[in-house]
């Protein structure tokens, strides 16, 4: 009997430990940390290195690597909707890192909004999709501006908007919102000063926003910082 | 407890090699042995995994407890493969084999005869703003297509002229509706315009050959208009050119749009300025205007009504070869259209698509003395029932078409004189179709359909096949065929005077296509030949006695076109460049022999070029085309003969520049053209008059030319209170 209840405890043990292995290291870095959740399941711990992982890189291979974890995340849980959000994500950061041509970078979207059907079939927080599928829109458009900024432009205001409606506290439809800005010409009414109070904004909602939960997404703050530092340094010469 | 120390380490061993990682490797290869790189290769349900390398390889710690699991191996576009794995695992390598997923169906295109203006599809020849940006076109459709290869360029008509084909060989559906009269009144010699704004369509397709069963009526192509749906935001706009003035409001509501807009033209400011080869008594005017009501009833449910109302008038006076030297063509028109179209999703895969047309076309031709008054009155329905999910591997589409028309005219040989002839004639058309798109094999698809119609004015039907397959080569190219039978009712001017006597006129098309398309690149080459039959042909010097027509005529038509397009070579330049190669003869009409139409040119060459320059926020577009001699009946030639006299070549060279700027804060177009800039002088044929001179045996001509040199346009184009700013980096729309 002894023996059993050893053997299960040193199996126990080995489990808890390499099963937080590969989140360690990662979530030293990492903005999200389960770390300060109380119980971490195996699962949430592993997302949540997975989600560091993402989160901090640019590398287009890593990101696909990133998206290819997430699928293997959805085969551990296949009724959460985050693998399927995150696996959008990091196709959608992938584009826009990426060297490829359009086609490829298309065929990368639409894989994206694939994984993202998934996660509203999931009963994935609405708001979220919409913020991640206006993003998808602005990767759309920038694949090929000449032809398509009249009506992706258009498309990622119209779901930004619905975003807001759904949650107005959720800070990234106020990021998505501030880079359509930014990147429109300022004598259209867009450019950097334009767009500066609503990243101000954007700061706001940020500050005041708790995720639902340690795996929700959290993603954008950084993105922020760097605009707002941006403005500072343009500020200070 | 000696015993229990001496069990530990067996256990501490067990317990480590049960939890230990386990190195698993292998390789992933496809369907013909080629490795596959980028596939995800993990232990299903944990985390353990990779992605195969550029060779196909692959290789990953799991840290699984012992037991039994599933590694899968899963790559977009191929079916997800799966291996039973006992941990701890033997030290064999795995070996996967993908198989590709069946393409699913459309994900080969069938190209043969088809060109596409379009967004969306990567496969289309043209965008949208293609045809609202080629220089030479001055946004009309028809003008636009006419710079791609398989027409030919005939000036004095401005309408579609396919593969050796007429005018009205062509036809214009609009929303799955055809349209009776497509383009406005013109006379003679002035080239018509499309009655429809390129703005208002999201998808364009110009079949030159081929096409499907969902359409008939045309024995050369059809020009499909898609209309957009729910406008995408509310604003107003302005417009002041050379030739109209022009206001639009439109209005968008969550599931709701509506647009209106009113266009006034006046030519005669513009034609008091520049010079012009013709007299204007009264130059072009008229007012326009139009509503387009757009309701999204579902997710996938769509209503559109879409009503416009034009009228205008015109008084030219052109060279006469008679000794008056100059004749006048007054003429008057009025026409009002309205399409509703309802599209929905129903059971059980099932979709419907509606639509109901009106039209009214009122038109005053007065040549001289003559009078000449044509009512067209015509009201088309359409219904298709489409199940796109009966089968993976095809679908089906199941339809019907009517047309209730009602065609009369006055005809008054002299104004002074009250003889006065009312012919007129009532058709219904009742047409059926059925249709199949299906997908043999990854590479293989194709489309089969049939079409039939009962005309009661005719009192006969036809029944016309049609076949297209497309085998996907590469994964950029493809070859395509098309085969089909096509019947049209004879022209309204034809069916006036000897309506029960005719009968269908048909034509067959073969087409063969290869497409090639990568990365902004697309060529097409294209073979075909048509044969024409049952064409109606009469006594040309007795046109008015229905006696003389039958269906007598046959013709055929025969070359090749090709199409190669660029976006990627030079950033910011567009351009393509269309030859086509039309070998055709008919006997047909007054043709007392088989002989080549005068509307066909045997080389046609165009070159569209557009090029943005970002720092001048300006987008400028050239348009070169040249026409190979056509042939006209030379009365005079001493060798006998008919259309036997050759018209110099057609050559234009066009230019436009468009600007894009903020006036008054709001976004703003300024948009120059000028076409045939080098002021050419083609001749498009000529008049010849009625009687030899007596002094000289011969008979007196005049050539048919442009009614001016040259065409200016200069427009400003105001939109207001966009909510997304228009942006001037872009290249216009």
């Amino acid at each position: 009997m002894k023996t059993t209840l050893l053997t299960l405890a040193l199996a126990a043990a080995a489990f808890t430990a390499s099963a937080q292995q590969p989140a360690a290291q990662p979530a030293a870095t990492a903005t999200t940390t389960a770390a300060t959740a109380a119980p971490t399941d195996a699962y949430t711990a592993l997302m949540a290195g997975a989600i560091a992982e993402l989160m901090s890189t640019g590398d287009p291979a890593v990101l696909r690597a990133s998206a290819a974890k997430m699928e293997r995340a959805a085969s551990v849980k296949p009724q959460d909707w985050l693998p399927r959000y995150y696996q959008a994500y990091a196709l959608l950061i992938n584009v826009f890192q990426s060297k490829e041509d359009g086609d490829a970078k298309d065929q990368t979207l639409d894989q994206a909004e694939a994984a993202l059907a998934q996660a509203r079939k999931l009963g994935g927080d609405e708001a979220e999709l919409l913020v991640l599928q206006a993003y998808v829109y602005q990767a759309r458009l920038g694949i090929s501006p000449m032809l398509r900024s009249m009506k992706y432009s258009g498309m990622v205001n119209e779901a930004v908007a619905k975003a807001k409606a759904l949650n107005p506290a959720n800070p990234r439809a106020y990021l998505v919102q501030a880079n359509n800005v930014y990147y429109t010409p300022v004598m259209f009414g867009g450019g950097a000063e334009v767009a500066k109070p609503l990243y101000q904004e954007a700061k706001a909602r940020y500050a005041a926003f708790k995720p639902a939960s340690s795996l929700a997404p959290n993603w954008g703050q950084w993105q922020l910082n760097g605009r707002l530092k941006a403005y500072e340094t343009a500020a200070a010469k | 407890m000696k015993r229990l120390l001496l069990l530990l380490p067996p256990l501490l061993l067990l317990a480590l090699t049960s939890r230990a990682q386990t190195t698993l490797r292998g390789t992933v290869r496809d369907a013909a042995g080629q490795p596959l790189p980028g596939v995800n290769v993990f232990v299903r349900g944990t985390f353990d995994g990779t992605s195969t390398d550029s060779v196909g390889r692959f290789g990953f710690e799991t840290g699984a407890a012992a037991g039994r699991y599933v590694v899968q191996a899963s790559l977009l576009g191929f079916i997800t493969s799966e291996q039973p794995l006992t941990l701890p695992a033997p030290a064999a390598p795995l070996s996967f084999v993908l198989k590709a997923t069946p393409h699913a169906l459309g994900s080969v295109v069938i190209t043969a005869g088809a060109f596409e203006a379009s967004d969306e599809h990567r496969s289309a020849a043209l965008t949208t703003r293609d045809i609202q940006t080629t220089a030479g076109a001055l946004a009309d459709v028809a003008a636009a297509f006419n710079t791609l290869p398989g027409t030919t360029r005939v000036g004095e008509d401005g309408m579609l002229f396919v593969r050796g084909g007429a005018a009205s060989e062509t036809k214009t559906y609009l929303d799955g509706l055809p349209v009776q009269n497509p383009y406005n009144a013109t006379v003679a010699a002035v080239p018509a315009r499309g009655r429809f704004s390129p703005s208002l369509f999201k998808g364009t397709v110009f079949s030159t050959g081929g096409y499907s069963a969902l359409y008939g009526q045309a024995l050369s192509g059809v020009l499909l208009l898609n209309s957009t749906d729910l406008a995408p935001e509310t604003q107003t706009g302005l417009s002041a050119t050379s030739v109209f003035l022009g206001a639009s409001r439109t209005r968008r509501w969550e599931r709701t749009s509506l647009a209106l807009t009113t266009d006034y033209t006046n030519l005669t400011p513009y034609t008091g300025l520049l010079p012009q080869n013709v007299r204007w008594d009264q130059a072009p005017r008229g007012l326009s205007s139009s509503v387009a009501l757009h309701h999204r009833t579902s997710q996938a449910g769509m209503l559109k009504m879409y009503g416009t109302w034009n009228s205008q008038q015109l008084q030219i006076g052109q060279p006469s070869p008679e000794p008056a030297g100059r004749q006048t063509v007054g003429l008057r028109s009025a026409n009002a259209y309205l399409n509703t179209t309802f599209r929905s999703p129903l059971r059980r895969g099932w979709s419907l698509q509606s639509g109901l047309a009106l039209s009214r076309d009122d038109q005053h031709l007065r040549p001289d003395s003559l009078r000449l008054r044509t009512l067209e009155q015509a009201l088309t329905g359409r219904v298709v029932l489409i199940n796109d999910s009966a089968n993976a591997r095809f679908n089906v589409k199941v339809g019907a078409e009517g047309l209730v028309q009602q065609v009369g005219q006055v005809v008054q040989p002299n104004a002074a004189a009250p003889t006065v002839y009312r012919p007129e004639f009532r058709e219904k058309r009742l047409a059926g179709f059925v249709e199949s798109d299906f997908q043999l094999t990854d590479r293989l698809a194709g489309r089969v359909g049939g079409r039939t119609e009962y005309s009661a004015l005719l009192g006969r039907w036809n029944a016309a096949p049609r076949l297209a397959l497309a085998y996907q080569t590469t994964a950029n190219s493809s070859v395509s065929a098309a085969y089909g039978h096509f019947y049209q009712t004879p022209d309204n001017a034809l069916l006036l005077v000897a309506a029960p006597r005719l009968r269908f006129e048909q034509a067959t098309h073969a087409v063969l296509t290869y497409q090639y398309a990568r990365a902004g690149r697309l060529l097409q080459a294209e073979a075909y030949h048509k044969t024409y039959t049952q064409l109606v042909r009469y006594d040309g010097r007795n046109p008015r006695d229905p006696r003389t027509y039958d269906n007598g005529g046959t013709g055929y038509a025969r070359g090749f076109d090709l199409l190669w397009r660029d976006r990627k070579t030079i950033k910011y330049l567009e351009y393509y460049l269309s030859y086509g190669f039309l070998d055709t003869k008919r006997q047909y009409r007054q043709d007392p022999v088989s002989a080549v139409p005068t509307f066909a040119a045997r080389h046609s060459v165009s070159v569209v070029a557009k090029y943005w320059v970002p720092a001048l926020h300006t987008q400028f577009g050239a348009t070169a085309s040249y026409g190979s001699p056509r042939r006209y009946h030379d009365l005079n030639q001493a060798e006998p003969g008919y259309n036997q006299g050759r018209l110099p070549t057609y050559q234009d060279l066009s230019l436009n520049a468009s600007y894009l700027t903020h006036l008054f804060g709001q976004f703003t177009i300024v948009h120059l053209a000028v076409n045939n800039v080098l002021a050419r002088p083609n001749v498009f044929g000529y008049r010849y008059a009625q009687q030899p001179a007596a002094a000289t045996g011969l008979y007196n001509r005049v050539a048919v030319t442009p009614t001016a040199p040259r065409m200016v346009f200069l427009g400003v184009f105001i939109s207001i209170n966009k909510q997304t700013p228009g942006n001037v980096n872009e290249r216009p729309e």
